[in-house]
Parts: C-alpha cells; sequence; structure tokens
C-alpha cells in the first residue's frame, strides 16, 4: 500500500457574483480531481474499498448545489507529479500543500476554468447591468472584465484529508451464535485553499482546516459484514460533518435579501439551484449605524425554509420561509444561512406510565429520562416540519407487594415514530404517532430473582414548543402508549429463565420536559447506529 | 409688548415652516450617482432614498414595511431630483427655469407623478442601513428614468421651453459632427475609412436626431481654401478643417470625437475597453462648450458594443451643455459670424470708412455685435440680430450690399460664402 494514497483531489474553484448588497451570496463554481490524503500511518491501513467508499462519500456530500463544477481530467500529468509530491513530504501543513498546489495544479485549474468562463461570468450579471443598454439594446451578454476577473478570482480547492483510522472489534455469543459488534474511528478533515488571479498570475493561499472525528458501529453475525457497515457509518458520519463543515465558512454560506415579507412570511430569491431544504434555518437581519456611526450587523430573528422556489426554469423565482423568532422584518434586510445538521436533539425528563392489574401490587415509575432524535424529512415529503424520530426514555421501577415489600428496578420505553410540527412563530404544536416497546427489569433481592417484562404497542402523542434560539426550543409533550402484557420473564441467578403470568400496564399518559437542540455536528448516526446495532440478518 | 409680538411671529413662522416640511414631497436625500445614459431618453440612476419615521411617544416605532416603502418613494425622488437639478449637467439649466421649477415642485414630485418617470427599479438594494434608532433608513437602489417624459411635463408645466416653439421661432442648432482629425489629414476621409470612427458618429448622431436636432455631415472639404484666402481671419485656423468645414455648411455647433480602445486578456478572452472624447464647440467663435471623455466598461463584447457605451458615457453630458448653451444664445437672437474684405486696391481711408460704416450698421441691424478682428482692410464681426427682422441670411446680405454699394459706389461685393451662420464677402473696385 503505498505510504501516502491519494484517491480524490478536489478542486473547487469557485466564482463570486457582484451585487448590489455586499452581503450577497454569490454562485460558486467548481473544478474538481478526486483525492484524500492519508495522513497518518493508521489511515494508511484503510482498504483501497474503504478509501474509495470514504472519497465517494465526502465528493456527495461536499459538492452541494451551490457550486457548479468542472472536473479536471483524470488523465492529468500533474496529478501523479502532485501525489508523488505529497507523498514524498509526508505533511499536512496548509502553507506546504498550497506551495504544492501552486506548482503543480494551479495552471490546469485556471484552464479548466478559462473554458468555461464567459458563462460563468454571464451568471455574475447583476440586475442592474442586465437593464443596460448593453443587454437591452446590443443584445450582448452584458459580461465585464470583472466578472471574468471574479471567476478566475475566487476559486478555491479543497483537499479532504484522514489521519486517524481505528476499528475495534468484539466478538460475543448471543443465542448460541457469534455476534461480532465492530466500532470504526475515523478522523481527519478538509483543507480549503483559495486561489488569486491578478493581473494573469495566479496563486494558491490557504484559507482554513476543519477537522472531524466519526464513530461508526455495527453489529453483525458476520464480522466483514460488520466491519464494512461500521466503515459505512463512520466515513458517511465525517462526510456530513465536512459537509456542514464547508456551509460554515463565510464566503460559501447562502445570504441574500428579503424580497416580500407578510406578516411572519419572507420570501427572497434563492431556491433549488443553491440547494436550499425545506426547514432550512436563515438568520434575518440588517446592517444598524450605531451612535458612533460606525455599520453594524444587527441579526433580528430567524426563519425557516417552507417552500422552494425553482429558479433552475426562472431566475428570478422565490423561495418562501415562515418566520419563527420575527423581529422588525421588511424586505431588503439579510437573509443568512445557519447551516445545521437535518437533525433534531431531544433530551427529555418526567415520567412513564406504569401499573399492574395484579390484586395488591402496585407497580410504578417514577422519574424517567430520555433521549431523542428526530430526523427532517421535509426533503421528501415537500413540506416543513415532518420528521422520523426514535427516542428512548430510561426510568424508575417499583413494585409493591402486598404485604409492604418492594422490588426496585428500571424500565425503557424505546419508539420509533412519525412526527409533525405546526409552527406559528416561535411556538409550535406538534403530534406523533408510532410504535413503542417497554421493558422493565426488576431486581428480587430476597429471592434473588430478576423480573422481566417486555410489550409493544402504539404511541400517540403531542405536546407544545417553544423556540428560545435558532437552535434551542424547550417544550412539554404528552404521550399516550397502549401496550400490555401479561407475561413476565423470571431470571434466577443461574440465568434459567421461566416464564409466569403477572400483568404489567405499560398504557396511559405520560408528560415529558423536552428540550431540542440542532446540532452542526455529531461524533456518530444516531440512526444509522441504531440501524446496525440492530440485528435484522 | 413688541418684543411679545416678534416672538410670536417667530413662533407661528418656525411652526409653518416645520409643517411645511413635514408635508413637503422633495426627496429627503440629496444623493444619486449617474450610472449610464442607457439611450436617448432613458438614464440609469442609482439613488438614495431615506425613510424618516417621527415617533410621537418612547413606544411608538415605525412600520418597517411602511419605513420601507418611504425609503423607495424618497429614493425615486432624489433621482428625479439628481436629473432635473443635481450632477454636473442637470435638465434645468437656466436660473429662469429653476426659479419657475420651484412653484411646481411640490406636485412634480408628487408620489403617483415620480413613479411614471421611472421605468424600471431594481428589485434588491444596493445598501440598506438603518439609522437613528431605527427612526430612520437609508437604501440605495438602481432605476431607470425616462428623462423624453420628464422634459414633456417640464415643457406642459411651462417650466422648459416647448423644443417645437423654438423649432418654429428660431430653430434647434444645426450641429455638424465630425472625428478629430491629425494635423494633414482631413477627417471626411477618416471618416469614410475608419470603421470605428463612422461608428462613433453614427451613434452621436442617432443622440442628436432623436433630440431632433438638425445634423449636418459634410460630404466634401472643397472650396475652404477660397473662404479662408477671403477671410483673413480664419487664415490662422486653417489647420483646423473641421472648424472651417462648420463654418462652410453653416452649422451652429461642430462636435469632435476621438474613439481610444485597449485590450488586455482575462484569462484566454481578450477584453476591451474604449474611451471617447467627445467635444463641441460653437461654430463662429471655435468657442468650447463642452467636452467629455465617456468610458466602456471592459468587455470581451465587439467593438461596436464598447464604443457605443463609450459614447452614452459622454454624449448626454455634452448635449446638455449644448443646449444649456442654445438657450442663452437665442436669448440674444441668431447669431451669424460676419467677415468682410475689401479690396486693397482701395485706399487706406476708403476702406476704413467702408469699415466703419459696416460695423455701425452691423450695430443697428443687431441686438449685440461682437468684433473679432478690425483690420485696415477686413472685418470680423458677431452678431445676434432679431429673427423676425432678419429670417434669412439672405435678409443680412441684402442689409450689408446696401451699405457698402452707398458706400462704395465703385465696388463689388461678391459672396464668398453664405450659409446660415456665415456671411463672407469680398468688395472689389470694378
Amino acid at each position: 500500500m503505498q505510504r501516502l494514497i491519494i484517491s480524490v483531489l478536489i478542486l473547487c474553484l469557485t466564482m463570486g457574483m457582484a451585487s448590489g448588497q455586499s452581503d450577497e451570496y454569490t454562485r460558486k463554481s467548481i473544478t474538481f480531481l478526486d483525492a484524500i490524503i492519508l495522513a497518518s500511518p493508521s489511515a494508511r491501513d484503510m482498504t483501497v474499498r474503504q478509501i474509495d467508499q470514504t472519497a465517494e462519500v465526502v465528493k456527495r456530500m461536499v459538492q452541494l448545489d451551490r457550486f457548479d463544477y468542472n472536473p479536471i481530467p483524470s488523465s492529468s500529468s500533474l496529478m501523479s507529479g502532485f501525489l508523488a509530491r505529497i507523498n514524498a513530504s509526508g505533511t499536512l501543513d496548509l502553507n506546504e500543500i498550497a506551495d504544492l498546489l501552486n506548482s503543480t495544479f494551479v495552471a490546469d485549474i485556471i484552464a479548466v476554468i478559462d473554458e468555461n468562463a464567459e458563462q460563468r461570468a454571464s451568471d455574475l450579471v447583476d440586475e442592474t447591468a442586465r437593464m443596460s443598454f448593453v443587454t437591452t439594446k446590443a443584445k450582448d451578454l452584458g459580461i465585464t472584465a470583472e466578472n471574468l476577473e471574479m471567476v478566475f478570482n475566487s476559486g478555491y480547492i479543497y483537499l479532504p484529508y484522514i489521519n486517524g483510522f481505528s476499528e475495534d472489534t468484539k466478538a460475543e455469543e448471543e443465542d448460541d451464535e457469534m455476534k461480532y459488534t465492530v466500532t470504526t474511528t475515523l478522523s481527519g478533515g478538509i483543507f480549503w485553499f483559495k486561489i488569486d488571479y491578478q493581473n494573469g498570475q495566479t496563486s494558491v493561499h490557504p484559507l482554513l482546516k476543519k477537522e472531524t472525528t466519526s464513530v461508526g458501529v455495527a453489529k453483525r453475525k458476520n464480522a466483514k459484514n460488520a466491519e464494512w457497515l461500521a466503515f459505512e457509518n463512520a466515513a458517511a458520519n465525517y462526510a456530513r460533518n465536512l459537509e456542514n463543515a464547508t456551509k460554515e465558512i463565510e464566503e460559501f454560506k447562502l445570504k441574500s435579501q428579503v424580497m416580500e415579507v407578510t406578516g411572519s412570511r419572507i420570501g427572497f430569491n434563492m431556491g433549488h439551484r443553491e440547494g436550499l431544504r425545506i426547514d432550512d434555518r436563515f438568520i434575518i437581519g440588517e446592517m444598524v449605524m450605531n451612535a458612533y456611526g460606525e455599520l453594524e450587523f444587527k441579526e433580528d430573528g430567524f426563519a425557516r425554509v417552507s417552500f422552494i422556489g425553482n429558479n433552475h426554469a426562472d431566475p428570478s423565482a422565490l423561495s418562501y420561509g415562515y418566520g419563527v423568532l420575527v423581529g422588525e422584518w421588511a424586505p431588503g434586510m439579510s437573509v443568512i444561512e445557519y447551516p445545521t445538521l437535518n437533525i433534531d436533539l431531544y433530551a427529555m425528563v418526567g415520567s412513564l406510565p406504569l401499573a399492574t392489574s395484579e390484586y395488591g401490587y402496585e407497580l410504578n415509575s417514577a422519574v424517567a429520562v430520555g433521549f431523542e432524535i428526530a430526523y427532517n424529512l421535509g426533503q421528501f415529503v415537500n413540506s416543513s416540519h415532518w420528521y422520523l424520530s426514535a427516542g428512548a426514555a430510561l426510568g424508575t421501577v417499583e413494585l409493591v407487594y402486598p404485604d409492604g415489600d418492594n422490588d426496585f428496578g428500571g424500565t425503557a420505553a424505546v419508539d420509533v415514530s412519525f412526527l409533525k410540527r405546526y409552527q406559528f412563530r416561535r411556538l409550535d404544536l406538534f403530534g406523533k404517532a408510532g410504535i413503542a416497546y417497554h421493558g422493565i427489569s426488576l431486581e428480587n433481592s430476597v429471592d434473588e430473582l430478576t423480573y422481566t417484562h417486555e410489550a409493544v404497542g402504539a404511541l400517540l402523542g403531542g405536546g407544545l414548543n417553544v423556540t428560545m434560539s435558532i437552535d434551542l426550543t424547550v417544550g412539554l409533550r404528552y404521550s399516550m402508549y397502549t401496550a400490555v402484557t401479561d407475561i413476565r420473564t423470571v431470571t434466577d441467578t443461574d440465568d434459567d429463565e421461566s416464564e409466569e403470568y403477572f400483568n404489567a400496564d405499560f398504557s396511559g399518559g405520560a408528560i415529558m420536559l423536552q428540550l431540542i437542540y440542532a446540532p452542526k455536528a455529531l461524533g456518530f448516526d444516531p440512526f444509522a447506529t441504531i440501524r446496525s446495532l440492530a440485528d435484522f440478518e | 409688548m413688541t418684543r411679545a409680538l416678534n416672538t410670536t411671529l417667530i413662533l407661528a413662522l418656525l411652526l409653518s415652516n416645520s409643517l411645511a416640511a413635514q408635508s413637503s414631497n422633495l426627496p429627503n436625500s440629496r444623493e444619486a450617482i449617474f450610472v449610464e445614459s442607457s439611450g436617448p431618453a432613458e438614464v440609469v440612476i442609482i439613488s438614495t432614498g431615506i425613510g424618516i419615521h417621527k415617533p410621537r411617544n418612547r413606544w411608538d416605532k415605525p412600520d418597517q414595511n411602511e419605513l420601507t416603502n418611504r425609503a423607495k418613494l424618497d429614493a425615486r425622488r432624489a433621482a428625479v431630483w439628481f436629473v432635473l437639478l443635481g450632477g454636473a449637467d442637470p435638465m434645468l439649466t437656466t436660473m429662469e427655469e429653476q426659479t419657475k421649477f420651484t412653484g411646481v415642485q411640490e406636485s412634480f414630485f408628487d408620489k403617483s407623478n415620480v413613479q411614471k418617470y421611472v421605468a424600471w427599479e431594481s428589485d434588491k438594494f444596493e445598501e440598506r442601513i438603518k439609522m437613528d434608532n431605527g427612526n430612520k433608513l437609508r437604501i440605495k437602489r438602481a432605476m431607470r428614468l425616462n428623462t423624453r417624459l420628464i422634459r414633456e411635463d417640464l415643457v406642459s408645466l411651462g417650466v422648459m421651453t416647448a423644443t417645437s416653439d423654438l423649432v418654429k421661432s428660431m430653430g434647434l442648432p444645426t450641429i455638424m459632427v465630425l472625428p478629430e482629425a491629425p494635423k494633414g489629414q482631413d477627417p471626411i476621409d477618416l471618416l469614410r475609412n475608419d470603421v470605428t470612427l463612422k461608428k462613433g458618429a453614427e451613434v452621436i448622431e442617432s443622440y442628436l436626431t432623436s433630440r431632433r436636432y438638425e445634423v449636418v455631415v459634410p460630404e466634401q472639404s472643397s472650396g475652404l481654401n477660397e473662404m479662408v484666402s477671403a477671410a483673413q481671419s480664419l487664415q490662422d485656423v486653417e489647420d483646423d478643417p473641421t472648424y472651417l468645414l462648420a463654418l462652410s455648411i453653416g452649422a451652429d455647433i461642430y462636435m469632435t470625437y476621438n474613439v481610444t480602445s485597449q485590450s488586455r486578456k482575462v484569462g484566454s478572452t481578450t477584453v476591451k475597453k474604449a474611451a471617447v472624447a467627445v467635444r463641441a464647440y460653437e461654430t463662429t467663435t471655435g468657442r468650447l462648450l463642452g467636452t467629455e471623455t465617456g468610458y466602456s466598461s471592459e468587455r470581451p463584447s465587439m467593438e461596436a458594443v464598447i464604443i457605443e457605451e463609450g459614447i452614452n458615457d459622454a454624449v448626454e453630458k455634452v448635449l446638455s451643455r449644448i443646449s444649456a448653451y442654445w438657450k442663452e444664445d437665442l436669448e440674444q437672437g441668431v447669431q451669424y459670424k460676419i467677415i468682410l474684405s475689401v479690396s486693397t486696391d482701395y485706399e487706406l481711408d476708403e476702406a476704413e470708412d467702408l469699415l466703419f460704416e459696416v460695423s455701425d450698421l452691423l450695430a443697428k441691424m443687431s441686438h449685440k455685435t461682437k468684433e473679432i478682428l478690425l483690420t485696415d482692410y477686413s472685418l470680423d464681426h458677431l452678431i445676434w440680430v432679431d429673427p423676425t427682422n432678419y429670417e434669412r441670411t439672405s435678409d443680412i446680405y441684402r442689409a450689408l450690399k446696401t451699405s457698402i454699394n452707398r458706400a462704395l459706389p465703385d465696388g463689388s461685393v461678391r459672396k464668398v460664402t453664405l450659409n446660415r451662420k456665415l456671411v463672407v464677402l469680398t468688395v472689389d473696385m470694378e
């Protein structure tokens, strides 16, 4: 295996569009050549399949709709030279890589930009210029040298790298079968470089470095399957974190102006072309002159996307957003992307319903805490605030015998649900429906027995949330469960199990306080982890 | 008592001014930038608008949409104000026009009236800044104004003189357009052979004709030599064929221009930029009326496009100075250049007497005369005559001939050049 394998080198060349308001997003155009730098001995232990998989998923996630792409021919003779020099240097220093890019690929990149320069520059002709005599009377594209220079002068190069890779495999026998649990950790990041073009001279300058660590976990009967699944999860999460890190870069943030305001609904001039997603968050704000005559940007709430305009077909098509924290909004204010993962994390505290119909017994739960993750399905159903959620709540359980003795234990409720929220400014009502698994484990210390109850039932719930900030919401939820079981499993100290009749009623209502957080990055993908740990084989 | 009365009067005056200011339609902002003249009838302006909210109390916050609409309206008003009165070349050039406009400005800047001059305005703001604790909003917005409509409305309001009236009474100036010719080169030949210069002439002529100026295009330069030899005063300028051509064809004004362009590479694309200098001269005196250099953007476009863009940038401003000059000049009458050359066969005294007599006659005929040159045997005068008395050049010629014949009965008056601007006569001994 090569000491340094580069399978994908992506050269991103970005164009900016001048426009009236300086904070307007300018469409970017990216030229790329696949490569990933493997920057540590452990990273170089990755298989070719793993490298290719990582490259593929990074390319899919980081190549955002807001950029245009021009691939550098993979047959470029400079490719091998660049790889060889990176291998030889073994460096991850931004400046040194920039020097290498300067001496190898920049000329190729500029040549690729040059091929499409006029067409790309025509996208940069602003509204005022499109109304000039040159375009209206002379029927010219209206391109200026300034537009062309912008095309050449806003090129970006990115290089993803991996500097840490580990796999940990545990084998356990379950139900007379060997099960392999693999935990894969992938560390790495992305380098961004900017190309400057002046008077025909080009140079590459380091822009920034973003790092992330991602973990993938999988359990399978087949060790190879488990390894691959864990790796896939880690790589996908690594790429997703890089995607969000890319959106976080100031130059790449989507920015525009509010074109319409109707109540708390805003219209703005972006859409499918920029890769907008339903429920994406946008900060609304404006430039304010303070008492000292200095200009500062003042945030004035945020909105989330409810309708995405098809600006591929009609460049003037507007997208619309619903205001959540609604300020004093007016046309002309700035709309700035606030990138988050397409996931909401819930933390909950409250109670779970629990009872028994056994005469003289009392079965109840005191306090429960929960965790839930909700994937936003907005882009699939083309409607805002639709989620697929998976959550688990853990609580304490007490079984009180007719004679007053008691057993203590824990209860768990795991559910998978569809959730819909109805937002009205900072308040949102929500409803959810799904199925829930309930389990109880009680320890009888006198007889040294463990009683286990399990049941599956429906879940219906609803509640009210109050948005506190752009990424934080608090709320109250009420959940109705329907599960009941009349059987419990009794396990003795020899792990011998038997079943007996004993009613446990999980049905009823549960009230929980919840805190909802929209993260920018996660160390692992909870949904993928649940899926991979579940034994679906 | 008197003091109290004065105080009351001052307070009342201040209050009335304040109330008037509050309801005024005049723009709060007077800031605008000329972007381009996108044609003979339209200009693109980026103007600043200031929306103001006057809070009645500390809790009175502005309605943001209302504030934005006020700023937008103010930007429109500022753009119209800029076209009328702002910048280096405003539409209202004379004091009289500006004074007349003061009387109608409130209705002129009325919301609905201003709106009709806006042919297009940008959806987006170039700038948007909240000031004064949110009670003021400053925006910058690009818009295209229909200057022809503004001009027509000003004429109908009596602020500007109608072009048609001028045409009826005295006529718009006749303008000749030729490229600047290097010494020794014939501008007509240049025009014929240089495609770039020909394009330049076409664009300027397009502007002039769309404004209903009469454009004359000299076809040949023959006859200039005779005119020069007849007029001593022209011998100093015989190297300027454009001036002489303008005189020979009777143009009131002549415009010259030169076009330079340069190119460079951005990537593999060649971008070009044109600079076009346009000058306008009073024909009779060669006085420079206006000069402006227009620049195109650097573009990967065909030569004709960048030349037209450069000319558009320059010609509008020069035309506005021509217009100002013409209005001023018309107030004094119709201008003629009179050149009289007396044969040296005459005694010095005889010639001098004749020249004095002609000078006196010219003074009687005109509202104003200006002596350019007076030598022993020639004179060169500018005169401004009432067109009702001397409708045609031949009327002036006839009057001069009669006077000369009376003073020098043995003299023979020969007209070398007689056109709507120039009368060149020689007096020979029979």
